[in-house]
């Protein structure tokens, strides 16, 4: 009973962060439609502007967080105006949006090794242990809780967001059917260049959270991403809720996958459920 | 008569001017010394960049205090931040295109430098503990080796009555493979018993779940076989999990950035270095030698009085055979690691150190 509540909590706890790059990743392929590599460079800037300001020059933590937040949106915005907008004026392909994207991915990370090294980095002074709660006969950290509040409202957040706004309704209408939103009047670019700053700053958050976790390096983008995809694909591409649903659904069978194999195996676990929804689910748990 | 011996006299002066300026010039020809190459393969940057850092540094130590030798030594050092891909490219650069006599590994590298140094008949000094590396004829390795290292932590272990054993280690790097199997041969005699055997890949950040199937085994302690990050990040998760139990393992408390976290636990490494060597590179470099670096030192003096043993003229260096048996010849050779001996299948071992966390600091015990 020890184990399996334990193995439950670690299930919410990897779900929860799979689904913090999953909601980001999956609210800017429903408006352009393509693979956006680069999204998990910003969750790495996010973090690294956090470990500039709060530990290296001493910034209150707060406004530290609301940096990385917002440097990450901007930069996620910015990729947008000077890449991928153009492209998309060009009527570039998505392979070709694929492509640049992971040219964009490689490009930051690069920036980031040479301007923090590639050591592995912590957010806190040091490795301090974690105030933990019991739940059940199951443990809990201070910063998981705060990353599954972050998720829950972040969720609550943008379904308000997109059936409750104007902006929501015409993102909407850009992910049903871009040139149709055109021709009644939406400005699509500036509701694209709006998806990116959002999606990018939740992939910001996300790093952060990851930081004070367990650390930050530069090269950390690419395993959240893969991650988050995968959530993405597993939950449904493009849908918001399918981010929850396909971040928790990996999270629960990674931890309860290594419960009886070795941990070695915890991606294989992870790559196959997403060759068994492709093979059969390719629309994911809740479709598009 | 008179002219003929004025002739013979002008002929003799004549030749004897050319002559001592011949003398004179072949005198002053300065001799060309021929550059022995080592080259180096560590990480430079990134997790571990210090140990490549600290293995660069004591390079150049040795070689300064070297002095003006026989040869002239050059160093070529290649950063593969511990990704067997950038070791195997570096391995093919320092042989291709620098053409170097002899190459110094440590982490993945030795693996992949072995058959390469055997091909392009080079000296091959690796800082391993795989038992399978050293030949003698090419391939030689300068560490504490394994059944001694697991040899006196199995010692401590039965000496504290320690009987259930937890092992949390990573399968990515062969050295600590190696280790967990020395290991367990060491404790089939013994009432020691591993209870739980975690593993998992390098890189890994999330230990909780193989934690929570760790726990309900009640091991006596935890053998931590992984190097930093993921010793502290496995370690402080263990500490979350609610878990109090004592933490041991070979080489790695010490190289930690985080000593807090192991503070009052035992370990056992390779022996200290020799003062006359820390003071000489922290007088130098402004910090004590890194894991690694007493090695370095070590491998270029015994290369540096190889090379210069088997060597007959200054203008050419010897051959790789030729050094090889100048090296088998070293017998007792003070080292920054102590007195050194090079076996026959190419070994160069150093001694063992029983040690604990001290007020955040390494301290050796009595064993």
């Amino acid at each position: 009973m020890d184990i399996l509540t334990q193995l439950v909590i670690n299930g919410i706890i990897a779900g929860a962060i799979y689904t913090l790059i999953a909601l980001g990743f999956n609210l800017i392929y429903g408006a352009t439609k393509f693979f956006n590599i680069a999204h998990g460079v910003f969750a790495a800037i996010g973090g690294y502007t956090v470990f500039f300001f709060f530990k290296l020059s001493g910034a209150a933590l707060v406004p530290s967080i609301l940096a990385g937040v917002l440097l990450a949106g901007i930069a996620g915005m910015l990729s947008d105006k000077l890449v991928f907008l153009p492209l998309r004026r060009k009527r570039g392909s998505s392979v070709i949006m694929l492509v640049a994207s992971l040219g964009l991915f490689t490009a930051l990370q690069a920036v980031i090794a040479i301007m923090f090294s590639n050591r592995f980095q912590t957010l806190t002074d040091i490795f301090n242990i974690q105030k933990t709660y019991q739940i059940f006969s199951g443990v809990i950290t201070r910063i998981h809780i705060v990353i599954i509040i972050t998720v829950v409202s972040l969720t609550i957040g943008l379904f308000l967001m997109l059936n409750r706004t104007k902006f929501g309704k015409a993102v909407k209408a850009i992910s049903d059917d871009d040139e149709v939103a055109r021709i009644i009047g939406i400005d699509t670019d500036r509701v694209i260049g709006y998806v990116f700053f959002i999606g990018s700053a939740i992939a910001g958050l996300g790093g952060i959270l990851i930081g004070f976790d367990t650390g930050i390096m530069p090269t950390m983008g690419m395993g959240l991403l893969l991650k988050g995809v995968i959530a993405s694909i597993v939950g449904g591409v493009g849908n918001i809720y399918g981010s929850v649903c396909g971040g928790l659904l990996l999270g629960f069978v990674e931890n309860f996958g290594v419960w009886k194999i070795s941990g070695e195996w915890k991606d294989a676990i992870a790559f196959g459920l997403l060759i068994i929804f492709l093979l059969f689910r390719p629309q994911g748990v809740l479709g598009k | 008569m008179k002219k003929t011996a004025k002739i013979i006299i002008g002929v003799v002066a004549a030749v004897m001017v050319v002559s001592a300026a011949y003398v004179h010039s072949m005198s002053k020809k300065p001799v060309v010394k021929d550059t022995f190459k080592i080259g180096m393969i560590a990480p430079l940057t990134g997790d571990a960049g210090f140990v490549g850092v600290g293995m660069k540094n004591a390079l150049l130590m040795a070689r300064e205090q070297w002095g003006d030798g026989r040869y002239n030594y050059e160093f070529v050092f290649e950063d593969d931040q511990l990704d067997p891909k950038l070791s195997a490219s570096a391995a093919q650069k320092l042989l291709n295109v620098d053409k170097v006599d002899a190459i110094v590994t440590v982490g993945h590298a030795p693996r992949i430098t072995v058959p390469l140094a055997r091909q392009h008949d080079i000296i091959h000094f690796a800082i391993a503990v795989q038992k399978d590396i050293p030949d003698g004829v090419n391939n030689f390795t300068h560490w504490a080796p394994s059944v001694k290292l697991n040899g006196l932590l199995i010692k401590e272990m039965q000496k504290r009555g320690i009987k259930k054993v937890g092992v949390f280690r990573t399968t990515s790097l062969e050295a600590w493979v190696a280790y967990y199997n020395d290991f367990l041969d060491g404790i089939k005699n013994t009432d020691i018993r591993v209870v739980t055997d975690q593993t998992f890949k390098k890189g890994e950040k999330d230990f909780r779940s193989l934690i929570a199937r760790a726990k309900p085994t009640n091991p006596d302690i935890y053998l931590i076989f992984v190097e930093t990050p993921e010793l502290e990040i496995v370690a402080k998760q263990i500490r979350e999990a609610g878990i109090n139990t004592p933490f041991t393992t070979l080489e790695g408390f010490e190289v930690t950035e985080q000593p807090e976290l192991f503070e009052g636990y035992w370990y056992v490494s390779p022996v200290e270095p020799s003062e006359e060597f820390s003071k000489a590179y922290e007088a130098r470099f402004g910090k004590r030698p890194p894991v690694c670096s007493p090695n370095a030192y070590d491998i270029f003096n015994l290369l540096a009085t190889a090379v210069e043993r088997a060597g007959s003229s200054p203008s050419k260096k010897p051959a790789t055979e030729q050094i090889v048996r100048e090296l088998k010849k070293i017998k007792s050779f003070p080292g920054a690691l102590g007195d050194l001996l090079v076996s026959d299948n190419g070994m160069v071992m150093s001694g063992v150190q029983l040690k604990m966390i001290k007020n955040g600091k390494p301290v050796a015990l009595e064993h």
